[in-house]
């Protein structure tokens, strides 16, 4: 038994298939992109090292670059400050015994299902301002005047794509929350009850405190998904107009898949990498969970 | 008496209140996809005319246009060819893996499983332009494989996590009783282990599944052949295309939805379950 469970050939040829395709196409590349941030290389060049240039002008000389950090940050902020309180408020109301829990559930959560292309796509023809709907109704209640061209606009596009992010991930991030207050066992609240406790004080001082640790690890998730953000921006700005859209991840696209500085957009992204690792290490930091004691 | 009305009508104007904004949430995430699913029926005029009704003689030709000229059914089958391949030989190697992981003894079991975790933070960005590089020279770009290998290799670290964490709860004796009967580790792995882990595999697959069917990046750099694109980049080709023909683009967007809302209407329970796991389990 012990013999059969030691056997390197067989512990290789179980774990060997997994180990080479993940070290061959997620780990290997990592490196290399960290290679090329260091080389002047367009397509038509050949590479030429250029130590931290391309770091140095991404962050001194490129405004269009600062635009994207600043973006996403707004992105990641705004996600953050929008999703996590909704997400709460909506888990709170439809958990316990509501009538028509399942129906919410299953609409809430039904946006996540859909590819951010076909939402990204469906949000630019609501957003038309010729025939979509949002200027429409706006007109046909009165508040002509607050019609917008949403996605051609610099003003505006940024709040537009945030809303669509917000629409489309608030009832994952409630699935969430969901799960942790059922998670609450029964007897805590109906202590909380019979010793008189009010609904809102049963909020502050029992569900808040209890499902502390998991907003940590959801805010950790939506805070790196943010960084990551890409789809959706393709889709209804292909970060315009005029760069006002733009972000970390579709900078690295133009850069390197339109303008084709392959150097330049790897140090795009090991910024992007880098800011992954410090936003998840910084907000783990923060939460640091302590395992809960009921 | 009166006190006691009071109170009773405030309780049934806050719930009126209560259910009043949950159903306009939600109807919220609905109306989108309603109105979606109306307008693609609709000639360009009447979207234009009028986008809130509901059109009297739907245009199905919006839909076969899409499908055959738009080269959306060709996407389809694409799409499907590589997120079900993808998804299957994601669950045999991870499964192969979490099996060596959890039941197998070697000291480095942990360092591989953390070393395997840590993809979970790596966004595929980083990777992209190596890759792009690699595939380029060995020509592999504008085959289906360019595609699955990305997706298995992104999709390891989750389905190893999952994985790992269910094998490691089933009983040890269970493969002492196969190897006095003579059985190899091979077998205790395909007759044993493997079956009775359906649950964390079903629940892999569906995760997998869905980001596979959605993903964007990947497809979009290295299929450029349109016989060989995945819906998403079709569908953000389309754009450019019928720029103009917007009913035949919503009837296109239709097409790429359906499926997943046909299943997610069946297995809704379980989906929500599979793709909040990580989360909730993390």
């Amino acid at each position: 038994m012990e013999i059969m469970q030691r056997s390197k050939k067989t512990i290789l040829s179980f774990i060997l298939p997994a180990l080479i395709i993940y070290i061959g196409i997620v780990i290997i590349p990592i490196f290399n992109t960290v290679y090329y941030s260091f080389f002047k290389w367009n397509i038509l060049d050949t590479l030429k090292f250029t130590g931290l240039n391309n770091f140095i002008n991404l962050f001194t000389k490129d405004a269009i670059f600062i635009k994207s950090m600043k973006n996403t940050f707004l992105l990641m902020f705004w996600s953050l400050a929008i999703q996590t309180p909704l997400a709460i408020l909506l888990a709170i109301a439809i958990s316990g015994n509501i009538k028509g829990k399942r129906y919410f559930k299953t609409v809430f959560f039904l946006p996540n299902i859909l590819s951010s292309v076909a939402i990204g796509l469906l949000w630019s023809f609501i957003y038309n301002p010729e025939f979509g709907i949002i200027n429409r109704l706006l007109s046909s209640i009165g508040l002509g005047n607050f019609t917008r061209l949403w996605l051609a606009d610099e003003k505006t596009v940024m709040g537009s794509v945030i809303a669509v992010i917000c629409w489309q991930f608030v009832g994952y991030h409630m699935i969430i929350y969901l799960a942790a207050i059922e998670n609450i066992p029964a007897e805590l609240k109906e202590a909380a009850l019979i010793d008189g406790v009010n609904q809102n004080k049963m909020i502050g001082y029992i569900i808040l405190p209890l499902i502390r640790p998991i907003v940590g690890i959801d805010m950790v998730l939506m805070a790196t998904g943010s960084l990551r953000f890409f789809d959706l921006i393709y889709v209804m700005t292909n970060g315009g107009p005029n760069h006002a859209s733009e972000v970390i991840a579709s900078y690295m696209y133009y850069k390197s898949f339109r303008d084709y500085q392959y150097g330049y957009g790897s140090a795009v992204s090991v910024v992007l990498l880098t800011l992954c690792l410090v936003v998840t290490f910084l907000l783990n930091k923060i939460f640091q969970t302590e395992e809960i004691q009921y | 008496m009166k006190y006691i009305f009071r109170k009773h009508k405030k309780i049934q104007t806050g719930a009126i209140a209560f259910y009043t904004i949950l159903i306009a949430f939600s109807i919220t995430c609905l109306y989108p996809l309603i109105w979606l699913i109306l307008n693609s029926f609709k000639t360009n005029s009447e979207l234009f005319n009028n986008p809130w009704g509901i059109t009297t003689n739907p245009v199905f030709e919006n839909y076969t246009t899409a499908w055959v000229a738009g080269k959306i059914g060709i996407s389809f089958l694409n799409s499907a060819f590589v997120a079900v391949s993808s998804m299957l030989i994601t669950i045999i190697i991870a499964s192969m893996a979490a099996f060596a992981i959890t039941r197998l003894k070697w000291k480095l079991s942990g360092v591989v499983l953390g070393f395997f975790l840590l993809g979970v933070m790596i966004p595929i960005h980083s990777t992209l332009i190596p890759l792009f590089m690699i595939f380029n020279k060995i020509k592999l770009t504008n085959s289906y494989m360019a595609l699955i290998l990305p997706y298995v290799a992104f999709a390891l670290p989750a389905s190893i996590f999952i994985l790992t964490g269910f094998m490691s709860t089933i009983p040890r004796d269970i493969e002492e009783a196969v190897i006095i009967d003579g059985g190899s580790m091979a077998r205790i792995f395909w007759r044993i282990i493997f079956p009775l882990s359906k649950s964390p595999i079903a629940t892999i697959s569906i995760f997998n599944f869905a980001s596979m069917w959605n993903e964007l990046m990947f497809a979009l750099i290295f299929m450029s052949d349109p016989n060989k694109m995945t819906l998403p980049v079709s569908l953000t080709r389309f754009k450019g295309q019928y720029s103009t023909n917007w009913t035949v683009q919503l009837s296109a967007i239709v097409i790429m939805v359906i499926p997943s809302i046909t299943i997610y209407l069946f297995l809704s329970d379980r989906i929500i379950e599979s793709m909040t796991i990580g989360a909730v389990k993390g």
